[in-house]
């Protein structure tokens, strides 16, 4: 700190901490987490749009003469088969290709019907108060009381499993974090001048709601979409794993685990695989949310 | 601060309330639920059995506050399966939940405070790298693989832990590790934001103005308004672990009340079900209504308001 | 009259993004026992980061230079943070801006008092009690003795900054140091603040470093005064002199700003100072 041909000898540094590079270091991070969690996120939305076109087998095509074809890195592969077959000689590629359909499709929709309910309810609590307010609070507290797990379990066990039942189990069971945000936000600004103008020019509360306060709310809610969407990927996986989410044939990852469960002693790679698949597409939710979230400055406690 | 108290438990009350009258009428999800506990197989005439037998035959609301009385008498039915008492079955589970959920808890936390606390000590720093990428991972690992995965190391392969059961304390170990790794993302980054905002707060600067030296500051100082947030989170989390232990059990085979209920789910046993589900909501809704008094103890401004 | 600080060309400088921030730009004063120094200057004008730095609670990123920076003969600026905490709360102490977040919330006025004397001076807490109670007694906190147990958000803004007094004062310093103390008050309490500060400064003989934007608590309170412009000292001088016949354009701006009773027309417009001929003189 001192340059060495000051002519001032005693000039010495009291704060010995170093400056630390730290908005570089974050500006970095946040970009690259968005890039690398968007870039993993668009392939695999790619992947699974394009389902038909990469996958030379149907999915659920039996094929009991290809048993437990190994993938090709190991020893004795079938290279008509990349990734090799499960225990009903199913082709595993397409099999892994065809769950993203699920985990995405299913991912995707349960967020937008719970950020329907949740963001309503957050909107109507904020902006009205009182005796709603309470009511609606409540509602979250008696949700977030409700082991979502178990209950989501027991609803499509006893509904019987299919894509809509679990779509609308789980949009029922995941609304809370939009309703929580949505409601602190409108409470935030509803008592701000422009939305008291907008009152003033006879602006009817439906109105107000989604014209003024809603554009508001709209980054904090795309963040928590993402994160939440995270979650329902994980859920659906953990409720296919237990038998009670995803149907077989269909391939979804945590279906396919489960199935490959039996052969864990001997086939390791049967649940490696899926497993990962789940692991990268969660990961790059997160990611590209976290970094979403930093780059609009939202706070969301997860 | 009896004021305070008393709300808080009306509210309790309430919750645990509209919590029981959902997890009644879980029942009612499929239609009829004399149908659904005859079982696919079982006639008309089976269904008209059970009807009478556990009294679906009344008006709804009656039904309801025969099951809330008798709930609250510590009665919650009978299972028709093991034809036993309801909450016998539960206090027979129960434990191996409880042991397998604050075991977690308490992992979680001892690691998740130190590293989130010195994560924030030096943002950006190694350590908070590594405590990033602990969080990261582990908000995207599914924990029933990450149990297969362990299990096929650790039991398989290098044959160190028993791979199923809790016959004895070593069967615990692996799934412990998979559910505190699952607790421990939330608690780290809360404690570490809490804690870096708690370290630029004025009440900090005055501290250091004091004279005193970084540990007193930090831990007398710093903490103890940097765990404020943190309490309210640690007791949802010790909720989502007594009752997301669900897929755990049944990955380790554990006999606990998660494996139990996912069992009971499987062969329509709904009183087992329905008793479940109140008792984990209710143990959720007093959790987090000790979080609160916990916070009203730590934060003098609660304890007047 | 025995020097208790000495300040030769100190410097600030904060490294960003945008290259590095020059917050003072080599400034010297000093300060005798029972001494009132004001710095005066507006908001960036570096005055706070000056105060901050001379007790090594700037921020973390900001580089603190200085030719001299002495308390009462000891080289601040070459000392190891332990021995700077040694310093802290005992030979200077420092009250800040805005009371309402000063003081920690979840301890106890006692104990937030207490701490530092037990540490440095090692007494047992109940002497350090006795010695809080005096002091809040001192600066005006009835039932004390009461008092003392209670948490900050018990108390008013004043009362808050008049316990802040007293913690500052618990170690007996040789220099207190006044970040706009009154800033966040209620112009009422204003005043009575003021009015404490100088009395116990008086009592206790304490040199006092009081950083302000206000040319009133100057003409209340300083035997001197720096003005502070853009990161250096543009006039100083006793305190009636500069508030007499302020010498630089800005100084006479800003007490020219100040509206006077009887003297300022009711409804005129007050005078505003032009940034762009400062600049364009402090360049020639």
């Amino acid at each position: 700190m001192t340059t060495l041909n000051t002519p001032i000898a005693a000039i010495t540094a009291i704060s010995t901490e170093a400056a630390p590079r730290r908005p570089h270091w974050i500006k970095r991070c946040r970009q690259n987490s968005i890039l690398i969690g968007g870039g993993i996120l668009l392939l695999m939305t790619l992947v699974a749009l394009c389902a038909p076109l990469l996958s030379s087998y149907d999915p659920t095509l039996q094929n009991l003469d290809a048993r437990y074809s190994l993938p090709f890195w190991m020893e004795g592969t079938d290279p008509a088969h990349l990734l090799g077959t499960d225990h009903l000689g199913r082709d595993y590629l397409s099999r892994l290709i065809y769950g993203a359909r699920i985990s995405l499709g299913i991912g995707f929709s349960v967020v937008l019907v719970a950020a329907l309910i949740g963001t309503s309810l957050g909107l109507l609590a904020g902006y009205f108060g009182g005796k709603v307010d309470m009511l609606i609070s409540f509602l979250i507290t008696t949700r977030l009381s409700l082991p979502i797990v178990l209950v989501a379990l027991a609803a499509v066990a006893l509904r019987g499993a299919s894509l809509t039942t679990l779509v609308t189990v789980l949009g029922l069971l995941v609304w809370d974090q939009f309703a929580i945000v949505a409601r602190s936000g409108t409470l935030a600004i509803r008592h701000q001048e422009y939305i008291r103008a907008a009152r003033a020019t006879g602006a009817s509360h439906l109105r107000i709601m989604l014209r003024e306060i809603l554009p508001n709310l709209r980054s904090t809610l795309i963040v928590i979409a993402t994160l939440e969407m995270a979650n329902v990927i994980l859920l659906e996986s953990a409720l296919s794993f237990l038998g009670l989410g995803v149907r077989p044939p269909t391939p979804s990852w945590g279906l396919m685990i489960a199935e490959g469960r039996d052969s864990i002693l001997f086939d390791a790679w049967l649940i490696a695989l899926p497993g990962g698949m789940l692991c990268l597409l969660v990961l790059a939710v997160n990611l590209f949310g976290d970094g979403l979230r930093d780059l609009t400055g939202t706070e969301v406690k997860r | 601060m009896l004021r305070f108290l008393l709300r808080r438990l009306l509210v309790a009350l309430l919750v645990a309330l509209a919590v029981s009258s959902i997890s009644f009428s879980l029942a009612y999800l499929s239609g009829d639920p004399a149908i659904a506990i005859a079982g696919s197989g079982g006639s008309a005439q089976d269904a008209e059995l059970v009807r009478q037998l556990y009294g679906f035959d009344r008006p709804i609301f009656v039904q309801y506050a025969d099951w809330i009385f008798q709930a609250l008498q510590g009665n919650l039915g009978t299972s028709y399966y093991f034809s036993m008492p309801v909450s016998q079955i539960i206090g027979e589970r129960i434990p191996v939940t409880l042991i397998l959920g604050t075991a977690s808890f308490a992992v979680a936390l001892l690691v998740a405070l130190p590293l989130g606390i010195l994560a924030a000590l030096k943002p950006n720093g190694l350590l908070d790298r590594i405590a990033l990428l602990i969080a990261v991972s582990g908000q995207a690992v599914p924990s029933f693989w990450l149990g297969l995965i362990l299990i096929v190391i650790f039991g398989v392969w290098l044959n160190l832990v028993p791979i199923s059961g809790a016959d004895s304390w070593s069967g615990f170990i692996l799934p412990v590790v998979v559910l505190s790794y699952y607790a421990l993302p939330a608690l780290m980054r809360l404690m570490r934001a809490s804690m870096i905002d708690v370290l630029q707060a004025n009440y900090v600067r005055t501290a250091r103005s004091k004279g005193l030296g970084m540990p007193t500051v930090i831990l007398r100082h710093a903490l103890r308004n940097a765990v404020l947030p943190l309490v309210s989170v640690a007791a949802v989390q010790l909720g989502i672990l007594l009752s997301g232990s669900i897929v755990i059990e049944s990955v380790f085979a554990l006999n606990g009340l998660g494996r139990l209920a996912w069992e009971s789910l499987l062969r329509s046993d709904l009183a087992v079900v329905q008793g479940i589900i109140l008792i984990l909501s209710l143990v959720y809704v007093m959790l987090t209504t000790l979080a609160d008094l916990i916070n009203a103890w730590l934060d003098p401004r609660i304890r007047e308001a | 009259m025995s020097k208790v600080l000495e300040v030769n060309n100190l410097r600030v400088d904060i490294p960003t993004e945008q290259g590095t921030v020059h917050a003072v730009k080599g400034i010297s004063f000093s300060l005798n026992q029972g001494e009132t120094l004001c710095l005066v200057g507006e908001s960036g004008s570096g005055k706070s980061m000056t105060a901050l730095s001379i007790v090594g609670l700037q921020t973390p990123r900001a580089r603190v230079t200085a030719e001299r920076l002495e308390l009462l003969g000891k080289p601040l600026n070459s000392l190891s943070q332990r021995q700077l905490n040694q310093l802290r709360g005992k030979d200077v102490a420092i009250i800040f801006q805005d009371p309402m977040t000063a003081l920690n919330p979840t301890l106890t006025i006692e104990r937030q008092m207490t701490e530092g004397v037990m540490r440095h001076e090692g007494v047992r807490r109940q002497d350090a009690r006795t010695r809080a109670i005096d002091l809040l007694n001192k600066v005006g906190i009835p039932q004390a003795t009461e008092r003392l147990y209670q948490y900050p958000h018990q108390f008013s803004g004043g009362q808050r900054q008049r316990i802040m007094i007293a913690m500052a004062l618990m170690g007996k310093p040789s220099l207190l140091i006044a970040d706009e103390p009154t800033t966040a008050l209620d112009v009422t309490i204003q005043a009575q603040i003021l009015d404490l500060i100088r009395t116990l400064a008086t009592e206790l003989d304490f040199a006092l470093l009081m950083i302000t934007h206000d040319f009133g608590v100057v003409a209340a309170m300083a035997d001197r005064v720096s003005v502070m412009y853009g990161g250096k000292i543009v006039e100083s001088g006793p305190a009636c002199e500069v508030l007499k016949s302020p010498q630089h354009p800005y100084t006479q701006g800003l007490i020219a700003c100040i509206p006077v009773p009887g003297r300022t027309t009711p409804g005129s417009r007050l005078p505003v100072i032009d940034h762009e001929k400062l600049a364009v003189k402090e360049l020639s």
